[in-house]
C-alpha cells in the first residue's frame, strides 16, 4: 500500500505562446504512394483482376492490328478524367495559401488584425502604467481626484471595448468560416488522392506483368516483343510517371491546406486569449476602484460572474471563471491595488505580443509552402500542355474513356 | 485624450501604431437585428416548405424576446455576441444558401452524407434554435432567481416563526369559534 504523500501539481503553464505549423517539404514521387491514402485491401483483387485480364487479352491480339492500337490506346487513356480534375484543381488549390497570405486570418487585412489593433490603442489608453496616470503616483499613495478621474475613463471606454470585443469574435466567425471550407476541400483532395493511388498500383502491376511477359516472348518471338515494348509498355511507364507527378500535387495541396487549418485554430485560440484577459482587466478595475477609491465603477454588469453559461462550458468562460476566481482571491486578501491591475494589463499586452509573433511566422512558413506548392504546380501544367498538344487533333469532343478505368468518379 | 497621448507620444519620440479608421462599427442596435430578422421571415414566405418556415418563425420569436434584454448581458459577452450575430448573420446565411438553389436540387438531390440541401438547412436551423433557446433560458433562469430571492427576504423579513406564540385574542374569540 503506497503512502498517501500528496500529489505534487502539474507544472503551471509558461507564457502563452501559440505555435505556428512548419512550412510543406517538397514531397518526392518516390515517398507519393506511401503517403496517399491507402488502397482498401477489399479492392486489390478487382485492380488485380483487371490488370490479368488486359495482359490476357493484350497477348491475343495480332501485333501491328489495329485491336493492338486500340489496347494500346487503354493504356494511354486510363485515368484520364482523375488526373485532369487533379491537374486542374492544383491551380485552384494554389490560390488558397496565396489568398491567406492576402486577406486571410493572419493577415493585415483580415478583421482579427484590425481588432487586436484597435484593442492595443484603447488599452493604451487605460494602462495604469501609462504617464496619464502619473508615473510618480505608481508607488506612493495615490491621490483620490487623480485616481477617480483615471477609473472614470473607464466608463467612457466601455462601450468601445464592447465594440472591439464583439469585432474579435466576429473576426473568429470568419476564421471558424473558412476552416470549414477549408475542411471540405480537404475532403475532396483525399477521395482525388485514393483513386490516383489506385490507378498508380494498376500502373505498377501493368509494368511488371508485362515486362515478365515480353521477356517470356523475347526469346520465341523478338519483332512482337518489340512491338509490344514500343507500343504499349512505353505508355505504360509513361502513364506511371503522370500519376505519380498529379499524385505528388494532390499531396502538396492537401499539406498546405493543413497548415492554414491550423494557422487558423492557432489564431482562434489567441482571440480567445485575448478577449479573455481583456474582461478580465476590466473586472479587476472594477475591484480595485472600490478597494483603492472606494469608487463605484459602473461597467455594466462586469462583475456578475457569467452564470447563462450553465450547460454551455466554452474554454472562454471557464478561463473566465478562473480568473474571476482568482480575482475574488485577491480582493478578499484585501493585496488588491494597482499592481494587480498593471499584471491584469501585463497580461493583455503579453497576449498581443504571442499572436503578433504567431503572425509572422505563420507569414513566413506560408510564404515558403506556396512557393513548394507552385513548383508542383508548374510540373502538373506541363503534363496538362502535352496531353492536349498530342490529343487534341484525334479526341476533339469525344469523352476519353478506358477499359482500365475504374468505375464511378 | 488619446490625442493628448499622441501629442505626448510624438514628444518623446514613441513609435505610433499604423493608422486606422478610427473607432470599430457599433454593434448592430436593437432595431437593426430585429429589422434583420424580419426580413429574413419575409424572404421565406411562400418560398420555403413549411418545415423551413416553422423553424424559421420559432429562431425569430425568440430573438424577438431577447432583444430587449441584450443590454443584460455585459460588456464582451460571448451569449449576447450569439445572439446578434445567429439575427445579422448566422440565420440570414443560411437560409440565403438555400434559396439560391434551384427547388427541385435542393428538395430532392443528396448532397451530404445521404441528405438533401432542405435537410441540411433544417439540422442548420434546428442547431440555432436550441442554441437561442438555451441562451434565453438562462437569462430568464436568472430574473427567475432574482424573484425567488426577493421571496425569501420578504418571507425572512415578514415572516412568521414556528416558535412565535400567537396573541391571545380574549375570550369572545372562542365563543366565536365555530361559527
Amino acid at each position: 500500500m503506497t503512502d498517501a504523500t500528496p500529489l505534487t501539481p502539474p507544472a503551471s503553464q509558461s507564457a502563452f505562446a501559440l505555435e505556428p505549423p512548419a512550412p510543406a517539404q517538397p514531397v518526392a514521387a518516390t515517398q507519393a504512394p506511401a503517403m496517399a491514402p491507402r488502397i482498401d485491401e477489399a479492392a486489390l483483387p478487382g485492380l488485380n483482376a483487371k490488370v490479368s485480364a488486359y495482359v490476357d487479352g493484350l497477348l491475343a491480339v495480332q501485333p501491328g492490328s489495329p485491336e493492338l492500337a486500340a489496347k494500346a490506346d487503354d493504356v494511354r487513356l486510363m485515368g484520364e478524367a482523375d488526373i485532369r480534375t487533379a491537374a486542374d484543381s492544383s491551380n485552384r488549390l494554389l490560390q488558397v495559401p496565396v489568398r491567406e497570405l492576402r486577406e486571410g486570418g493572419v493577415s493585415g487585412t483580415s478583421q482579427v488584425s484590425r481588432s487586436l489593433l484597435d484593442l492595443r490603442r484603447t488599452v493604451e489608453d487605460l494602462d495604469p502604467a501609462e504617464a496619464s496616470v502619473g508615473r510618480k503616483l505608481l508607488g506612493i499613495i495615490p491621490f483620490g481626484s487623480q485616481l477617480t478621474d483615471y477609473f472614470r475613463r473607464y466608463e467612457s471606454a466601455q462601450k468601445q471595448l464592447d465594440a472591439i470585443v464583439r469585432a474579435l469574435y466576429d473576426g473568429q466567425d470568419e476564421l471558424r468560416k473558412d476552416n470549414a471550407a477549408l475542411n471540405l476541400e480537404k475532403q475532396r483532395l483525399w477521395e482525388t488522392m485514393g483513386r490516383l493511388n489506385q490507378y498508380v498500383y494498376v500502373a505498377e502491376r501493368l509494368d511488371t506483368q508485362l515486362s515478365a511477359k515480353i521477356a517470356e516472348i523475347e526469346v520465341s518471338d523478338p519483332a512482337r516483343a518489340d512491338s509490344l515494348r514500343k507500343d504499349v509498355l512505353f505508355y505504360v511507364r509513361q502513364k506511371h510517371q503522370d500519376l505519380l507527378t498529379q499524385l505528388v500535387v494532390s499531396i502538396q495541396g492537401y499539406l498546405a491546406v493543413d497548415i492554414i487549418l491550423k494557422n487558423n485554430i492557432e489564431l482562434i485560440k489567441g482571440v480567445d486569449r485575448a478577449t479573455t484577459t481583456t474582461v478580465s482587466a476590466l473586472r479587476t478595475a472594477v475591484l480595485v476602484a472600490q478597494a483603492l477609491n472606494n469608487q463605484k465603477l459602473v461597467l455594466d454588469q462586469i462583475t456578475a460572474l457569467n452564470t447563462t453559461t450553465s450547460g454551455m462550458i466554452a474554454s472562454t468562460s471557464k478561463m473566465l471563471k478562473d480568473q474571476s476566481a482568482t480575482i475574488q482571491q485577491q480582493a478578499a486578501s484585501s493585496t488588491l491595488g494597482l499592481p494587480q491591475l498593471q499584471q491584469a494589463f501585463a497580461d493583455i499586452y503579453a497576449t498581443m505580443e504571442s499572436i503578433d509573433e504567431f503572425k509572422v511566422k505563420a507569414l513566413d512558413s506560408m510564404a515558403q509552402t506556396v512557393g513548394v506548392l507552385q513548383a508542383e504546380t508548374t510540373k502538373a501544367q506541363a503534363y496538362l500542355d502535352r496531353v492536349s498538344r498530342d490529343d487534341a487533333p484525334a479526341r476533339e469532343g469525344l469523352s476519353s474513356s478506358s477499359s482500365l478505368d475504374l468505375g464511378g468518379s | 485624450m488619446s490625442w493628448f497621448g499622441d501629442v505626448v507620444d510624438r514628444l518623446r519620440g514613441r513609435p505610433r501604431p499604423a493608422e486606422l479608421p478610427s473607432a470599430p462599427a457599433a454593434p448592430p442596435t436593437s432595431a437593426e437585428i430585429l429589422a434583420s430578422v424580419r426580413g429574413v421571415e419575409q424572404q421565406v414566405a411562400g418560398r420555403v416548405p413549411a418545415a423551413v418556415v416553422a423553424r424559421v418563425h420559432g429562431i425569430a420569436r425568440t430573438i424577438e424576446d431577447m432583444a430587449p434584454r441584450l443590454d443584460r448581458f455585459g460588456v464582451g459577452s460571448r451569449q449576447a455576441h450569439t445572439v446578434v450575430a445567429t439575427a445579422t448573420s448566422y440565420l440570414p446565411e443560411a437560409v440565403g444558401g438555400y434559396l439560391r438553389l434551384p427547388r427541385e436540387f435542393a428538395d430532392r438531390r443528396v448532397v451530404s452524407h445521404g441528405k438533401t440541401s432542405l435537410m441540411v438547412l433544417c439540422d442548420q436551423l434546428d442547431l440555432l434554435g436550441v442554441t437561442l433557446d438555451k441562451i434565453s433560458d438562462a437569462v430568464s433562469r436568472e430574473d427567475a432567481q432574482a424573484l425567488v430571492a426577493h421571496g425569501q427576504f420578504l418571507a425572512e423579513k415578514f415572516g412568521e416563526s414556528a416558535l412565535a406564540i400567537t396573541p391571545d385574542l380574549g375570550p369572545g374569540a372562542a365563543r366565536g369559534e365555530g361559527l
